[in-house]
């Protein structure tokens, strides 16, 4: 099947919404970024053309061969992962590693990768359904997750946690298994909070300051003056949006969030409430919704298991990032580094968004019949 | 798999939805708290303090003032740009930042504008050699050099506080604990660290926020380099520290005449201080003020005025009328509404609640006269003839006999309350302490001999009402009338042993006289007859209740009234025996002030009460009504002891010193008083007899004159070697007295 064949078999459905929540992004930084010295608005229509030609490459060949190269493609991204630990940009370890004269976040792309591994792994495999089949594809998770906690980048680490459990949730593992295991994991997760070294001061710090700004008054006006300086601002800028978005009457809407930081990256959607107040924002909502609807139906018209499990995982990325970050920015969940899809501003991560709707496209336009092998329960 | 698929939109829409209701609570429900939370973050309310009302003497000259003075100030965000261009078409100078204070390296220059008004472009630009800052530091008088110098040093200030400000707000860590943290690290290493050193600390939370960390370091660069700073304390280049905190008037012309800013990034800046034109004359009756000296003062000033209200720079009387009226005198904060700007600058002000000026206070006195009996007591107490710690010693105090207005007063060693205050008022606190601690001393001990309140003395403390001493002989006014009114019988005839120490009791010793009465007592100051009538046997016990009972009745050893804070009670013994009533007897053993003698003098001349005495005329316009102490005193043994005291000035022991021309007409009447000097501290302790001297000389009384306002009056000379009161004291009185009646 040649690029053209299935582009013509693609479910634009896709792609058309990533684009339009892409431009509702790019406005939306033009906003948040006006007054500064770099052009971040068109710094991303121009990541966006680059994402639109990277999804046109994974377009390219046949799903189950990308889903084949794995083993490839995950050593490749964990060995990414190790050169960022000791090559990563910055005076200590960063996020970041250059290429050319770009920066690239290799954790952006280990998302995606993860993805095709967990999808290449679960595909033909019943091992799931009893609990030590749980052991293979945490320890994919696993080594990605502690490699992405110690750059350190806490945000990106914990999406991969529910990527997991999605999967195998999509894959039949028992409910009891996966909520013991959620269980296990908090508990541990709370435990390796205390220790020494596994969090940084100010994670664990934004962790406990979260917890108490909901239980203690007094805390919460600590957390307020110190750690949630960014959430308050956040919270503040959405709560002057009202109706329908800050007048000009009322200062607009850049004069409403110039004191959020990280307007531009994690706390975009802030700068959009206030433009656009309430009525924005379920329009906004209903966007993603129908976007995460579009991805997950093209998952229901594919029986090949690694095609359902690539798009499933591709879903599962993409509304636990949205969940994430608009959770917290609404003070929902606490503050942790997670882009909001197609908004936020970043090369890597609007790159490995439209990988990712490359991917999808690339299943919807391309289910094989399989023969002759264990397809999966459709219960 | 197509159920759990939409189990798993399903949990996705849920979430979504419950976003979506945390969205509608924010932006609907409680959408005009967060409208609120925003204003208060945009504008921001300061208090700007009242200024004091004035203190003004009679006459209306100024003796406390808030006043506006010009001081240097600094501004980074100029001197920050000062790099000079100018425009080869239209010869405009434009002004480039250096790289250096905004990141860059720091020896790359500034660029020229890239166009000009003019329309010219940037290679028109010449540049200006940098300026020369040596006509300003001569103005200011100030080494070359001094200005850069701390500039920079500043500048390198406001950068390290801008690298920890970014840590505070990106990180969300104190900046109390970024400051301590860099005192651990420079005790650690024992090197400075500056301020982006400490903040590389938390480069691991800066990394991959660049947007964030340049969104802090832009507002907390607008917000430093905008404000002036207070530019008084120099490090000059070659060591040592210049105070600068008033500019000279050429310095000033200087600056303000500045158009080609070749002085930029320094200003002139008025501030209002509170000052004391008359300088140390009148000091302790006008008092200082200080800052708050303690949370519980600065609580109750914010109990009175909202929270917030008190600043650093508000001042509270601590002393004299200061302190007294501190009430009326307070002026009243104001609110200022500052909100940031398009470059989220706080630059725009509007008043939201005008300070108001606190009352003016109109005292009774006059600073001419004032000056004239500083003169006066400075000409008479001189270091030749000084036998106390310190500088000479004394105080001169007058005041209306009838009401209690108090006329003039001076002393000396004195201070300015401009330049040392600080030190004052430090000295003040201590020597209360001392001096509560000697009184409290003093009650306990029931005060059976030694006169221990009388601490060495310091400058801060008046001695006109705060420091008492031995009245000596001026005493005598007292005991006179004490044993007059008491009915007891007197010796009209006395023969007195003078000098001789063959006759018992051997002390007191007395001058050589003829025989006296009650007149011819006050008028020769004879001690023998006050000593043998107080402790005469027949009426000792009597007299044990009776002189304490006097001393009451004419204020003695309780405070005045006077409108001061800080006056003195001076002492006296509660339950005297014979010895002690010799002594008492003779002003010895016991403590006055000059203004409880003043009163006492008052009381000779108006017949019937004790005056009040109180410095100020009015309060805010309102008069402050004299008061009286009435005390009942018979007309017969006042008249004797005016004649004495009249004697005393006529033909006793001040006889001849008002016999001057300014004073024809003027009725002068007094008593004398040489007084040893036993309080501790006063003189070094010697083996010598303490009648030896040295001795406090005073001169009490009043003066009268047809058609003027009677004067009462009280001067004493501290701890002189040599003289007596007649001689030393009273020309001090004699001195003022012409003046005063002549003008």
């Amino acid at each position: 099947m040649t690029i053209a064949d299935r582009l013509r078999k693609a479910p634009w459905s896709v792609p058309i919404l990533a684009v339009a929540l892409t431009a509702v992004g790019v406005t939306t930084i033009a906003t948040a970024a006006e007054g500064h010295p770099v052009e971040y608005a068109w710094m991303q229509v121009r990541w966006a053309f680059v994402g639109a030609a990277a999804a046109l490459l994974v377009l390219a060949p046949a799903y189950l061969r990308i889903v084949a190269a794995w083993p490839v493609l995950y050593a490749l991204g964990t060995s990414l992962l190790v050169v960022v630990l000791f090559k990563g940009t910055g005076q200590s370890a960063g996020r970041w590693i250059g290429v050319g004269g770009f920066r690239m976040q290799p954790s952006e792309f280990m998302k995606l990768l993860l993805v095709v591994a967990l999808a290449a792994t679960l595909r033909y495999s019943r091992e799931h359904r009893r609990l030590r089949g749980f052991a293979r594809p945490m320890v994919l998770v696993l080594v990605p997750f502690l490699l992405v906690v110690r750059q350190p980048d806490l945000g990106t680490a914990v999406l991969f946690v529910p990527l997991f459990f999605a999967l195998l949730y999509a894959a039949g593992a028992r409910g009891t298994h996966l909520a013991g295991v959620a269980l296990a994991g908090v508990v541990a997760a709370v435990g390796l909070a205390f220790v020494p070294g596994v969090l940084k001061d100010y994670q664990r710090d934004r962790l406990f300051a979260f917890v108490a700004e909901h239980t203690d008054a007094k805390a919460a006006s600590a957390l307020k003056q110190s750690q949630s300086h960014q959430l308050h601002q956040g919270l503040t800028s959405i709560g002057l949006g009202g109706w329908t978005g800050v007048s000009d009457d009322d200062g607009g809407v850049v004069e409403a969030t110039r004191d959020v930081p990280e307007r531009h990256s994690d706390f975009i959607f802030p700068v959009f409430a206030a433009r656009f107040g309430f009525l924005g924002v379920t329009g906004l909502l209903l966007l993603y919704a129908a976007f995460l609807g579009a991805v997950l139906s093209t998952a229901g018209r594919v029986r090949e298991p690694s095609g359902r499990f690539l798009v499933v995982g591709v879903f599962a990325l993409f509304a636990v990032q949205v969940v994430v970050n608009l959770g917290m920015t609404v003070g929902l969940l606490p503050v942790v580094g997670v882009p909001l899809p197609f908004m936020t501003y970043g090369g890597s991560s609007l790159l490995t968004s439209f990988l990712a709707i490359g991917l999808v496209m690339n299943v919807g336009a391309d289910p094989p019949i399989e023969l002759g092998r264990v397809g999966i329960d459709d219960d | 798999m197509r159920r759990r698929l939409f189990v798993l939109y399903l949990a996705v829409c849920a979430a979504l939805l419950a976003i979506e209701v945390r969205v509608f609570h924010l932006q609907v429900v409680s959408h005009e708290r967060w409208v609120a939370e925003a204003a208060a973050y945009r504008s921001q309310e300061h208090t700007v303090a009242g200024p004091r009302g004035r203190i003004v003497d009679a006459d209306g000259a100024a003796l406390a003032e808030d006043r506006a003075t010009v001081r240097l100030a600094f501004v980074p965000g100029e001197w920050a740009s000062r790099e000079r261009f100018r425009c080869g078409a239209c010869g405009a100078v434009s002004f480039r930042a250096s790289p250096r204070w905004y990141g860059g390296p720091a020896d790359r220059p500034a660029t020229p504008p890239r166009r000009c008004s003019c329309g010219a472009s940037r290679d028109r630009f010449e540049r200006l050699p940098e300026e020369d800052l040596a006509p300003l530091e001569d103005a200011l008088g100030v080494p070359s050099g001094t200005l850069s110098h701390a500039a920079d040093e500043t500048m390198r200030d406001v950068g390290d506080e801008i690298e920890l400000t970014v840590v505070s707000q990106v990180v969300g860590v104190r900046m109390a604990t970024l400051r301590t943290k860099r005192r651990q690290l420079e005790d650690e290493t024992g090197r400075p660290w500056s301020g982006a050193e400490v903040a590389s600390r938390w480069r691991d939370e800066l990394e991959g926020r660049e947007f964030y960390v340049e969104d802090a370091r832009q507002q907390a660069r607008a917000d430093l380099y905008g404000r002036p700073v207070a530019f008084e304390r120099f490090e000059v280049p070659s060591g040592g520290t210049l105070v600068l905190k008033s500019i000279p008037a050429e310095a000033e012309r200087l600056l303000e005449l500045d158009r080609d800013g070749r002085y930029r990034g320094l200003r002139t800046e008025a501030v209002v201080q509170r000052s004391y034109p008359r300088r140390g004359l009148l000091a302790h009756a006008v008092g200082v003020v200080t800052p708050f000296r303690d949370r519980a003062e600065r609580d109750a000033y914010e109990a009175e005025f909202g929270k917030g209200s008190a600043l650093p720079q508000t001042r509270v009387g601590r002393t004299g009328l200061e302190g007294a009226y501190e009430e009326a005198l307070r002026g009243r904060p104001g609110r200022l509404r500052s909100e940031r700007d398009a470059d989220g600058l706080f630059t725009v002000r509007t008043v939201v609640q005008a300070p108001r000026r606190g009352a003016d206070v109109v005292t009774h006195l006059r600073a001419d006269a004032c000056e004239h009996a500083y003169q006066a007591l400075l000409s008479a107490a001189t270091a030749d003839g000084y036998g106390g710690h310190g500088p000479p010693s004394g105080a001169f105090f007058a005041m209306d006999p009838d009401t209690g207005a108090v006329l003039a007063m001076a002393e000396t060693p004195t201070f300015d309350p401009n330049v040392s205050l600080s030190e004052v008022t430090q000295r003040i606190d201590e020597d209360e302490d001392t001096l509560a601690q000697g009184e409290a001393w003093y009650e306990a001990s029931k005060a059976e001999t030694a006169l221990r309140p009388l601490q060495r003395p310091s400058v801060a403390l008046s001695r006109v009402s705060r420091i008492a001493v031995e009245p000596g002989s001026a005493m005598k006014i007292v005991t006179v009338l004490a044993l007059l009114e008491s009915g007891h019988p007197v010796p009209e005839e006395y023969a007195c042993a003078g000098e001789s120490r063959a006759v018992e009791p051997k002390y007191p010793k007395c001058h050589t006289h003829g025989l006296v009465g009650p007149e011819g007592v006050l008028a020769y100051s004879c001690n023998r007859w006050c000593a043998d009538c107080a402790s005469d046997r027949a009426w000792r016990g009597l007299h044990t209740t009776l002189f304490p009972a006097w001393a009451q009745r004419f204020g003695l050893a309780a405070r005045s009234g006077l409108d001061v804070v800080g006056e003195g009670r001076g002492v006296y013994p509660r339950a005297p025996d014979g010895i002690l009533l010799r002594q008492l007897s003779i002003g010895q053993s016991m403590g006055a002030t000059p203004v409880q003698m003043a009163r006492v003098a008052s009381a000779v001349q108006n017949g019937g009460w004790l005056p009040v005495p109180h410095i100020a005329a009015t309060v805010g316009g309102r008069p402050v009504e004299p008061e009286r102490v009435p005390i009942a005193l018979d007309p017969g043994a006042l008249a004797r002891v005016r004649t004495g005291m009249r004697g005393c000035v006529t033909y006793g022991t001040a006889k001849h010193i008002f016999e001057r021309p300014e004073l024809a007409g003027v009725v002068v009447v007094g008593k004398t008083g040489t007084a040893t000097a036993t309080g501790l501290d006063w003189v070094e302790p010697t083996d010598k007899d303490p009648s030896d001297g040295p001795w406090h000389l005073w001169f009490v009384g009043y003066a009268e004159k047809p058609g003027a306002r009677p004067v009462a009056f009280a001067v004493v000379l501290h701890a002189r070697t040599r003289g007596v009161g007649g001689d030393e004291a009273a020309p001090v009185v004699a001195a003022f007295l012409s003046w005063w009646f002549a003008s």
